[in-house]
């Protein structure tokens, strides 16, 4: 019917008649039941996610460290094994290729996690910068299932399955097994909730999403999945990070290790480290009953275009309306007054505090 | 699969003739392509509008759409209680999630209006 990936649970989300909708690719769950119910579920006890679509490198050999050293913002030699670290990954001016998140395996074997839509993109790039070096790039993504169990109930779910799993601290991993087969569970995610992202075989995938159903977490489609990474400020690739922003407009700097003689773009990013920002990422809370989208445009007091908005929704966590964008103006900053233009209307909000939402535990 | 007693719009508005007077609302084919509704902007009592023109908004967590009206005329009460709690268009939309109620002032524009049977099969060569 469609040229579109499906991912190893396709047949089990379309027997819990999700909406299933293209995305980078991919034919993937939108929505189950509906997005804000599926945020409450993963705010207040769990949720699960199809996640698969995401890429799965094995990066190994005698120069693996070496050749991510080149290509990401964290320093992978300072990685211990057992630890993943989110990071970014930078073209020559400085600008968001795409975000990942790095797992040291041990010093020769890496896995990294980039965005579905960037995954090629990603591949070239690493092929391309690191011609001279000794490693290899095994993709995964079709051969595994990736799923993200969020929410404040993770830790027990994850315990009632796995009888004896040892307390994993937060971005790092363990490899286990589940009915024979090699699991990795990590404890990263991507909704500012407790969680875990679990990689496994295809062939286990179903009845490991069954499992976790029966002990008590929701469905969650990439819907919901949007909504609670705005809510805990968490910045999407496309939207609040692209090729034409730095990490440090994005407030992404803690996440860029700098010094180092091997990172490609280290010069780079020092330069425009050294520089004053040209814009700066702010978060808003609507004033009414509208919802900015990207694009909208942010205007100061005096009807000055300032900036864009990236992201928008409603949080159903807050019932707020709230946003993400870049307003040149420096000088504003948490309860000034901005004005966001929707649909030809001007509407006033005020710059807030990011995350909006944090986690209490 | 639509109701049988309403009269239906080509965008999605569904509406139900009782005394003269059009209540009126949004179709369950349009509350499910919005998904979750979170607000719904109407104008006050009083206020004249005017067929296939829009009078209000409905936002919701993925998208807006704006919402016409399927009839001319004066409207005479909104439906308060969307305001608090907006998730009653997802729920019941021929029922508890009513948008507004309107004096009708023209007869004849009823038969711009689809029935539910022309209503469906629109709806199906649309998607």
């Amino acid at each position: 019917m469609n040229n579109l990936l499906k991912t190893s649970l396709h047949q089990t989300h379309i027997n819990s008649k999700a909406k299933l909708v293209p995305f980078a690719g991919w034919e993937m769950p939108i929505q189950y039941s509906s997005i804000l119910s599926e945020c409450k579920a993963v705010r207040n006890q769990s949720g699960i996610f199809d996640v698969s679509h995401m890429g799965r490198f094995y990066i190994s050999g005698n120069d693996a460290s070496l050749a991510l050293d080149k290509i990401l913002s964290v320093n992978p030699f300072m990685i211990e094994e057992g630890q993943g670290k989110y990071n970014v990954i930078c073209n020559q001016n400085g600008g968001i290729i795409d975000d990942a998140i790095v797992y040291k395996i041990n010093d020769k074997k890496f896995l990294l996690i980039p965005n579905a839509s960037n995954a090629d993109t990603i591949h070239e790039w690493i092929i391309d910068n690191t011609k001279e070096l000794n490693f290899n790039i095994n993709v995964v993504t079709k051969n595994t299932a990736m799923i993200a169990l969020q929410g404040p109930t993770s830790t027990t779910i994850l315990n009632n399955i796995f009888s004896e799993l040892p307390k994993i601290r937060r971005f790092r991993f363990i490899q286990t097994k589940y009915k024979d087969k090699n699991v990795i569970i990590a404890r990263t995610g991507y909704t500012g909730e407790n969680g875990f992202e679990i990689i496994l075989d295809n062939d286990i995938s179903q009845n490991f999403w069954e499992l976790l159903l029966k002990n008590g977490a929701t469905e969650c489609g990439l819907g919901a999945r949007d909504v609670l990474r705005l809510e805990a400020a968490l910045a999407l690739h496309g939207n609040e990070i692209t090729e034409k922003t730095n990490p440090f407009e994005a407030q992404l700097s803690r996440f860029v290790e700098l010094d180092r003689e091997n990172y490609i773009v280290n010069n780079t990013l020092s330069n425009i480290k050294s520089q004053e920002l040209s814009k700066k990422l702010i978060g808003f809370e609507i004033q009414g009953r509208k919802i900015a989208r990207s694009h909208n445009i942010i205007k100061d007091d005096n009807n000055n275009i300032i900036g864009e908005v990236t992201s928008g929704t409603y949080s159903p966590t807050l019932n707020k309306s709230i946003g993400l964008g870049y307003i040149s103006n420096k000088s504003l900053d948490i309860n000034s007054e901005i004005t966001i233009e929707i649909r030809s209307k001007n509407i006033l909000a005020k710059i807030i505090k990011i995350p909006f939402y944090k986690r209490s535990n | 699969m639509y109701p049988e007693n309403l009269k239906y719009s080509e965008e999605h508005e569904w509406l139900l003739k009782n005394n003269g007077i059009a209540t009126i609302g949004i179709t369950s084919f349009a509350v499910e392509s919005l998904g979750d509704i979170v607000f719904i902007e109407l104008p006050q009592t009083g206020t004249e509008i005017t067929q296939f023109s829009t009078f209000g908004e409905v936002e919701s967590v993925k998208a807006a759409s704006e919402i016409y009206s399927p009839i001319s005329g004066k409207i005479i009460e909104i439906n308060e209680k969307l305001e608090t709690e907006p998730e009653l268009l997802n729920n019941s939309p021929y029922e508890d999630g009513w948008l507004i109620k309107v004096e009708i002032s023209d007869n004849s524009e009823f038969k711009k209006l689809m029935t539910a049977k022309e209503y469906e099969s629109f709806v199906n060569a649309g998607s």
